[in-house]
């Protein structure tokens, strides 16, 4: 592990949870400069045929009509009532040619789901060990890609993307990414050449401020830009819709026809006992996956992911040079909750003065800036 | 890394990665480099009330990180005579000094008989290659 890392097993697979100068270091200079991600470990299936568009609409939420060569569009796969198999992210390369992108720990049942229910003219291929997958996050990304590039950048806007070159590898390059930042880019490449891409890019980046960064501060990125993790905030026995973000990847428009679990879905966008809130706590301490949330005393949900997050103190609108951290989550709550209201978080033995949040940052230029809220840590 | 800088010499240490120094009539109580590395980011410290009553490897805080929360214990039984404020503020005096500023707890009135328990810095640099 050429940058100094720390390996863990994760679903198989050997990764590092964090380069060489720990988690904070990499979560904080992704925010100010930008990090570079190995996600190879993801699953990668290729969707491709006359019948993949068809076929695709009627496995996934999202509508992939609504796409076209070279956008993206968040989505999941659903089961026959409305329950999770997982999230995912479907990338329309070509007119007949999709990459549909997993969770590395459900790639087996994804694969198994999908096969088992053959399309018309859809041939189903798992790439992932032909392709590799990096990420490259943050606001110096786009500075720091561009050189490489050999044909013009996707156009600017999330979710853009499109065949390119570096040197003489061949890849695709999407405005997509799992930190919230503003300026984000995936690459998909063949697995050969992916060490070689990587080291010039991690190179370039030194200059830059870019560092490598691993699973560790992957997860605190995107539990600060409050997105979802398949097994935290999606579960397998609980309700898509609970998730706030999942609107945005389940498409129930009436002219649109029947898709996987759609009946279930369309009962779920009513009214949902429960639903996923971000939630910070007010004063220094720490809470996790699984403390208890309080209002008035009664209980009325968990934490489903959480811990401290750093994040920088903000000059304007441009990060400074002093950081702190805040403890941050996301929580399944009675859907009664709202915004503003004051909770209390269970962990060990202290109890945490804490409140319902909108979100945790907002994008201001190509920074994501720290929301602030009364009683913040610090 | 030299392993004298990470297991510094005079000091007793605990197979739970605490170290102890001997100053005058108190005991200053720390997490040793490897623990420390170990447990990455530090960010979060919850420390006893001073005058509380510890057992020799009872509880004593808890030091949290980003990853992960892990139970200090006290090497000898005593009275917590002090406690690190400034670890409230700055608990990353951990991983930058945890054998100087990132000290966690000072005990007076100690069992100084539970000393022998504990193992030298020869003891534990052995007990930490083992391991690896």
């Amino acid at each position: 592990l050429a940058h100094g890392g720390k390996l863990v097993d994760f679903a198989g697979w050997s990764l590092p949870v964090m380069y060489g100068n720990g988690l904070i270091a990499e979560h904080l200079a992704t925010r100010k400069h930008g990090g570079l991600f190995d996600i190879s470990h993801m699953g990668r299936f290729m969707v491709r045929g006359p019948g993949a568009l068809a076929w695709l609409g009627s496995m996934l939420t999202n509508d992939p009509a609504k796409l076209s060569p070279g956008r993206a569009q968040y989505t999941l796969i659903s089961d026959q009532s409305g329950r999770p198999l997982d999230d995912a992210y479907l990338y329309q390369q070509d007119d007949e040619r999709y990459l549909l992108v997993v969770n590395a720990a459900n790639l087996q049942k994804d694969w198994d789901w999908l096969e088992k229910r053959p399309g018309q003219d859809v041939e189903l291929e798992d790439v992932s060990q032909q392709l590799a997958m990096l990420a490259l996050q943050g606001p110096e990304s786009e500075k720091l890609l561009a050189p490489f590039l050999a044909e013009p950048l996707p156009a600017l806007g999330r979710n853009n993307g499109g065949f390119n070159r570096i040197g003489e590898v061949d890849l695709y390059v999407s405005r997509t990414g799992y930190t919230g930042e503003p300026i984000s880019f995936e690459l998909f490449l063949p697995w050969d050449a992916a060490e070689t891409v990587w080291d010039k890019l991690a190179q370039a980046g030194e200059g830059l401020g870019v560092v490598p960064v691993g699973l560790g501060a992957r997860d605190t990125l995107r539990l600060e830009a409050c997105l979802p993790l398949y097994g935290h905030e999606y579960k397998p026995d609980l309700p898509i819709m609970i998730m706030p973000t999942a609107r945005w990847g389940v498409d129930l428009n009436p002219k649109r026809g029947d898709f996987m679990g759609r009946e279930d879905l369309e009962g779920q966008a009513g009214d949902l006992a429960q639903r996923v809130y971000a939630v910070a706590a007010l004063t220094k301490g720490m809470m996790r996956e699984g403390s208890p949330v309080l209002m008035d005393g009664k209980e009325i949900g968990v934490m489903t992911s959480a811990t401290t997050i750093p994040v920088w103190r903000f000059e304007g609108d441009i990060p400074g040079e002093e950081s702190y951290v805040r403890p941050l989550g996301l929580a399944l709550l009675e859907s009664a909750a709202q915004t503003g209201d004051r909770v209390e978080i269970v962990y060990r033995k202290r109890v945490l003065p804490g409140k319902v949040m909108q979100a945790f940052m907002l994008t201001k230029g190509s920074y994501l800036k720290p929301i602030e809220f009364d009683g913040g840590a610090k | 890394m030299s392993a004298d800088s990470q297991v510094p010499e005079g000091l007793h240490y605990t197979k739970e990665h605490e170290w102890v120094r001997v100053e005058g009539d108190l005991a200053v109580v720390g997490l040793t480099h490897y623990a420390q590395d170990q447990l990455g980011d530090i960010t979060y410290v919850e420390l006893p009330e001073v005058d509380s009553e510890l057992d020799q490897m009872g509880e004593m805080c808890v030091v949290e990180s980003v990853k992960t929360a892990a139970d200090v214990y006290s090497p000898l039984a005593g009275v917590v005579a002090e406690v690190n404020c400034d670890l409230e503020d700055a608990p990353e005096l951990i991983n930058q000094d945890c054998y100087g500023k990132g000290w966690l707890v000072k005990l007076k009135d100690f069992d100084q008989s539970g000393l022998e328990k504990l193992m030298d810095a020869a003891a534990y640099a052995g007990l930490l290659e083992e391991g690896e």
